[in-house]
């Protein structure tokens, strides 16, 4: 179950605070992929599967590494026939990672004052990096980014997200 | 305090009419919004801006900009002050209080310099020579407080700086006609562009060079140009400099206004780097030709072009090529009167004859072939001595107040020597220019030596269009613009004038260091004769303005004092930051509460709120011990293990590393990398395992779980997990990335709950309730039972840290604190890192401090395992000779002979107290409740080690020494019967 | 060499990578995997990790002298 927190609602950037991640992680036994995973997961390093609605279902990560979030049945029973075929293993991660969404004008310069935004995630649509001190998963949204962090960063991530935007703001 | 007001209200092109007010040196005085501080004061009259930092000269401004070397003003008041700000770049904010430095008591009347009778005293490496009997300390105390410039501020009171990364395809070091010329290329290329400008408008030398720019003038060129960039998406930044930066990697810095407030680092990634930083105007050396209404040509065309300030009422201009004319013309235009121009060069071309029958036409003496031989006047130009090149002996003196110096211009090579650039000596433009570049970098306009208007705009142009290409934009540029400015120079080289030796020590070189002509040669004559040597010796080219008005005049006078020439000499390399920056600035952002990233459990809120006192372990914020249970960590400590082996206790153990291994080859891969195999455990069960590293010494330790038959979980010591997953990782990827099997790391997502002592399992059956009472029940120790409570997964393990009756609760976030809190209203006291160390040495279970990475498994008593003889990763190396001499240290356990003393950690074992061999050392110790004394577990020479032998823990840095006998490293409950009960 | 490019993230800062050790000659003896390395100055073959990244092991090489890299390849594959 997902519950959010807005920790600031403001036109130019909105920080929302997902409190507790549903989620489970397929890692495919072999790279490049073959077979059966190839054709049914998104290969592309970086890669994003999304659903009619514009969430995403599916993100390729690293090489033969994949976060669902929020999987529904049809998915983890896909992943799970993948898993007896021997291509690869499920995991349950529910509570490894922290979901924040970032959304606004200023959610890219907010994230550039770590990163090289407009370097690492418009080549792709999801990046492993590390950002503020933290291990972090990057997600291009339509409306800004979507960043996964592993919960024990959560507090000072969110502490650091919520400084920068004040300085930025009020710049 | 009297308002100092101005008498009227200046025009240029950076000044309104409004009205500002500031203070300097206890007095406030009037501006004009846009003002810095040097141009208000100099608008005001004023001419005193400080005192050198060697001699306590009386000094005022030279320059208008980051090369300013003597008015360097302290901003705000003790504690948060900002020291060594160059008046030029300071801009005027509301209240803004300024000091001069480096005098006293006040800056007209210098105690320090009256003192100074014979500036010899201080030549060049002084403090080398003198000043050393009895010992420096003598003086050292007098000394500091006199040297140095500005003062460090008592407190912080810089915010953090803003950080951007920016990437770009072409990235353009400043925006003057060069740089301008660039950035329309690449942009009309189509190329990402970022400009980079330190002023704080774009221009450059055109916001007062006389130019035609593509049939307009240079102001509406400029704008143009701007406009133009703008709308192809190309950013332009104002205030920023670039600073430094190494291998590919540009870092520009953002002060708006100076004083380090609202700065912005960015850190830029071009793929390619157009340098169009310009030169910088330098000096020439003469007699007291620091003193002040002494100034650069450029920089009064600036103050007056800018802020309408006239530098001077009597002008005489100096220096050795044609644009002393022109600006002369200029200054005139505005109304300033110009008494002379004395000109070094004798033989020049027709052109420079007409230019000076012009300004001769206009009242002005010109003066071919003479040259400034000394400066009168100490508090302010009085009059000038000049010198005929050709009949030494002449002298003519010139009344004025101001004398505006141009020796012609440096190139700012400093972005272009990083990275592997080269320089090379280019006479047509007296210097060194930038030579061979990385292929990402190229140098365009004055900074590679090309000063004339129409063929820098060309120059540049193409050059930077070329660059776009070959990143792929490919858009058309068009034709470049075409200009006309200022002639050129015709550049004649002359370093210093004519003087005595004994006047040399008032030839100034390096105004900022206080480093003469006579500084020069008394190094050379000492043995420095690098160029570099030179630097480090006489401090030329250090400080704020790294040499810019004075590193190429000093290499130029080196090269006529050892008879070489210049461009074997050579120039010393800038160092970043190349404009001054604060450690603020530097830190980026972190500092403060961000200083480094803290972690922290599921369980911290409730820690916090109960007591708990943290202690930083790898980034966690763990536990040490609760407040109730104790004054301090030693007090509670005791406290908190007593109460665990007396009744029991829980424990905050989420830190611990968690990772899953799955596949069919799962157990396969963990036999290959523990000691023992995985692979005969059953589903249900859990195991000690240990790991080696490939050269046999013990990597860690931790329980495995078998989940599945498919699927293990492993866990690593705290400290450790990160690491041992990349451990897990590569071995994965170097031998099975063809086999069935995956790694996860779930550190993060069970919290672990450990309750350990007697009464913990009947505590644990009341809170689990009655669908774990028969589970609880039968659990035998490495057994492990996974079932829910309160909605979500619980896995039950029964294991031990501290020698007690214990379980390991391993659950979701979700239902973390409710357990937590039902187990402690069950009566189980929370413990921490201080108890669990007491807990765990008493059982002798080892920490990093015994798996210290020179601990093989023998050493640590492990034999039995080692003995099964499962093949994995290290093993090999077991055998080593080495690892069975008599001498090698092993583990075991100590005591205090007299049963009371401390033993301290870290100390040495010896034989005797006088003896100096160790045989080993202390590896952890704490003091025992359950013995009543201390204890430690230590690795000692294993023909030492038999139970019963008295050894001396020596602790020579708190000179103790205590009598301690060897012990079985299990100090208490050596049969485990409180575990397995 | 300020950046690598890992070849599932792309080019990265070299913060981003944590050197692991230089890769033993193929066929060694155990001691010499651990200990022994023939110190070329024109190339060096090393283990990297991309541990602030996509955390992939990687196998780089490229001439220690110059910083120029030659190779980078995911360890145990050849992509």
């Amino acid at each position: 179950m997902n519950t959010s927190t807005s920790l600031i609602m403001e036109q130019r950037c909105q920080i929302q605070s997902f409190a507790t991640t549903v989620a489970v992680e397929f890692k495919a036994f072999q790279y490049p992929l073959v077979g059966t995973v190839s054709a049914e997961l998104p290969s592309e390093p970086g890669a994003v599967r999304r659903d009619t609605a514009g969430n995403a279902t599916l993100l390729h990560y690293g090489p033969g590494v994949f976060l669902a979030p929020l999987p529904n049945e049809a998915l983890l029973h896909r992943l799970q026939t993948l898993e007896t075929a021997g291509l690869g293993a499920v995991f349950d991660v529910c509570g490894q990672w922290h979901q924040f969404r970032l959304t606004g004008a200023l959610s890219t310069r907010l994230l550039s004052s770590g990163i090289d935004i407009e370097h690492c995630v418009p080549r792709r649509d999801c990046a492993a990096v590390h950002l503020f001190d933290s291990p972090a998963l990057l997600l291009l949204q339509s409306t800004g980014f979507d960043v996964w962090v592993p919960a024990s960063y959560a507090t000072a991530f969110s502490a650091t997200l919520v400084r920068l935007r004040e300085r930025l703001i009020n710049a | 305090m009297t308002l100092r007001r101005a008498l009227s209200t200046r025009r240029g092109h950076r000044v309104t009419s409004q009205s500002v007010s500031f203070q300097f040196d206890g007095r406030e005085y009037t501006a004009q919004a846009g003002d810095t501080v040097a141009s208000a004061l100099l608008a005001h009259g004023v001419r005193l801006f400080g005192r050198s930092v060697k001699y306590r000269r009386p000094r005022g401004v030279f320059a208008a900009g980051p090369e300013e070397p003597n008015a360097l003003l302290t901003v705000g008041t003790q504690p948060c002050v900002i020291p060594n700000v160059s008046a030029p770049q300071l801009a005027i904010t509301p209240q803004l209080i300024t000091r001069s430095q480096n005098r006293w008591p006040s800056l007209r009347v210098d105690l320090h310099a009256l003192l100074q009778a014979g500036s010899g005293f201080l030549g060049a490496g002084f403090y080398y020579k003198t000043f050393m009997w009895p010992s420096w300390r003598t003086y050292e105390t007098m000394i500091r407080h006199l040297a140095g410039l500005g003062e460090a501020p008592g407190a912080a009171d810089i915010a953090p700086p803003h950080v951007e990364y920016v990437s770009c395809d072409v990235l353009v070091g400043g925006a003057g006609a060069a740089g301008l010329a660039a950035a329309l290329a690449a942009a009309r290329a189509g190329a990402r562009v970022v400009v980079c400008e330190r002023e704080p408008q774009a221009g450059g030398e055109l916001e007062f060079e006389t130019a035609t720019i593509d049939e307009q003038s240079a102001t509406e060129w400029v704008s143009s140009a701007l406009a133009e960039l703008a709308r192809a998406g190309a950013r332009v930044l104002y205030h920023t400099a670039i600073v430094g930066g190494s291998d590919g990697l540009v870092i520009a810095h953002a002060e708006p206004g100076g004083g380090a407030k609202d700065n912005t680092v960015y850190r830029i990634r071009p793929q390619k780097f157009v340098m169009a930083m310009g030169a910088v105007e330098r000096g020439i050396a003469f007699v007291d030709n620091d003193r002040p209404g002494v100034m650069l040509l450029g920089a009064a065309e600036r103050y007056l072009a800018r802020y309408g300030v006239a530098v001077g009422k009597e002008l005489v201009l100096f220096g050795n090529h044609d644009r002393l004319y022109a600006s002369a013309q200029r200054l005139h235009a505005a109304g300033m009167r110009i008494r002379a121009i004395i000109d070094t060069r004798g033989d020049v071309s027709a052109v420079t004859i007409g230019l000076r029958a012009r300004l001769t036409g206009m009242g002005v003496e010109c003066l071919g072939g003479h040259a400034v031989a000394e400066v009168h006047g100490a508090h302010g130009v009085r009059r000038i001595c000049v010198v005929d090149l050709q009949a030494p002996g002449t002298k003519i003196f010139i009344e004025c107040d101001a004398l505006l110096v141009s020796g012609g211009w440096t190139p700012m090579l400093q972005a272009a020597l990083h990275d592997g650039g080269q320089r090379e000596f280019a006479a047509q433009a007296g210097g060194f220019v930038a030579n061979a570049q990385p292929e990402w970098r190229t140098a365009v306009g004055a900074c590679a030596g090309t000063f004339e208007l129409s063929v820098l705009l060309t120059e540049s142009f193409r050059a930077a269009a070329q660059l776009s290409q070959s990143v792929g934009a490919m858009g058309v540029v068009g034709r470049a613009p075409v200009g006309r400015g200022d002639t050129a120079p015709q550049l004649q080289a002359f370093w210093r004038s004519a003087c005595t030796r004994a006047q040399e020590k008032r030839q100034f070189v390096d105004l900022q260091n206080d480093v003469t002509v006579a500084d020069l040669r008394l190094a050379l004559s000492e043995g420095f004769v690098d160029i570099e040597h030179i630097k480090r010796y006489t401090t030329l080219g250090i400080g704020t303005e790294q040499g810019r008005t004075g590193g190429l005049l000093g290499a130029a006078i080196v090269a006529e004092l050892k008879g070489e020439p210049l461009s074997r000499v050579g120039v010393s390399r800038t160092r970043p930051p190349y404009q001054p920056m604060t450690l603020s600035s530097l830190a980026g952002l972190n500092q403060g509460d961000a200083l480094r990233v803290t972690r922290r459990t599921p369980l911290h809120a409730w820690n916090q709120a109960n007591g708990a006192v943290f202690e930083p372990a790898e980034y966690w914020l763990r536990t040490r011990y609760y407040r109730a249970n104790g004054t301090d960590a030693f007090t509670a400590g005791i406290q908190e293990a007593t109460q665990v082996r007396a009744h029991g206790g829980i424990l905050d153990g989420s830190t611990l590393g968690k990772i899953e291994i799955a596949g069919a080859d799962a157990a396969a891969f963990l036999d290959r990398l523990y000691l023992t195999k995985a692979s005969t455990m059953k589903v249900g069960r859990s195991k000690y395992m240990v790991n080696l590293r490939e050269d046999g010494m013990v990597l860690d330790d931790g329980i495995v779980l078998r989940l599945a038959p498919n699927r293990f979980l492993a866990t690593t010591g705290s400290g450790h997990a990160e690491h041992m997953l990349s451990h897990f990782e590569h071995y994965r990827a170097l031998e099975w990335s063809h086999r069935q099997v995956a790694i996860t790391n779930l550190t993060e997502a069970w919290a672990v709950i450990v309750v350990a002592g007697p009464e913990s399992r009947a505590a644990l059956i009341r809170v689990l309730g009655e669908a774990w009472h028969a589970r609880l029940s039968g659990l035998t120790h490495m057994d492990f039972s996974v079932s829910r409570w309160n909605g979500q997964t619980l896995r039950v393990l029964r294991a031990s840290f501290s020698g007690e009756l214990a379980f390991e609760l391993h659950c979701q976030h979700g239902i973390a604190v409710p357990l937590w809190e039902a187990l402690v209203a069950a009566g189980l006291q929370p413990y921490g890192l201080e108890a669990l160390d007491i807990l765990r040495v008493e059982k002798g279970y080892l920490v990093s401090s015994e798996m210290n990475g020179e601990a093989t498994p023998q050493d640590l008593g492990m034999d039995g395992l080692v003995n099964l003889g499962n093949e994995c990763v290290g093993r090999a190396m077991l055998g080593r000779p080495a690892f069975a001499e008599p001498q090698r240290p092993r583990l075991v356990g100590l005591r205090a002979c007299d049963g009371k003393s401390v033993i301290q950690g870290g100390a040495q074992i010896t034989l005797t107290t006088t003896d100096t061999h160790a045989l080993g050392h202390v590896s952890s110790s704490v003091y025992s409740p359950a013995l009543g004394q201390w204890i430690a577990l230590a690795f000692v020479a294993r023909d030492r080690a038999a139970p019963g032998t008295v050894l001396v823990a020596r602790d020579p840095l708190r000179g103790t020494d205590v009598d301690v006998v060897v012990t079985s490293p299990v100090h208490v409950d050596s049969s485990s019967e409180r575990m397995k009960a | 060499m300020m950046r690598l490019t890992c070849p599932f993230c792309g080019a990265r800062e070299l913060h981003e990578f944590q050197f692991h050790k230089t890769a033993p000659e193929p066929g060694a003896n155990p001691f010499a995997a651990v200990y022994e390395r023939v110190n070329r100055t024109d190339i060096s073959q090393e283990y990297w990790q991309h541990l602030h990244g996509c955390r992939a092991w990687l196998y780089v090489s490229r001439n220690p002298s110059t910083g120029e890299v030659y190779q980078v390849h995911l360890l145990g594959t050849q992509s």
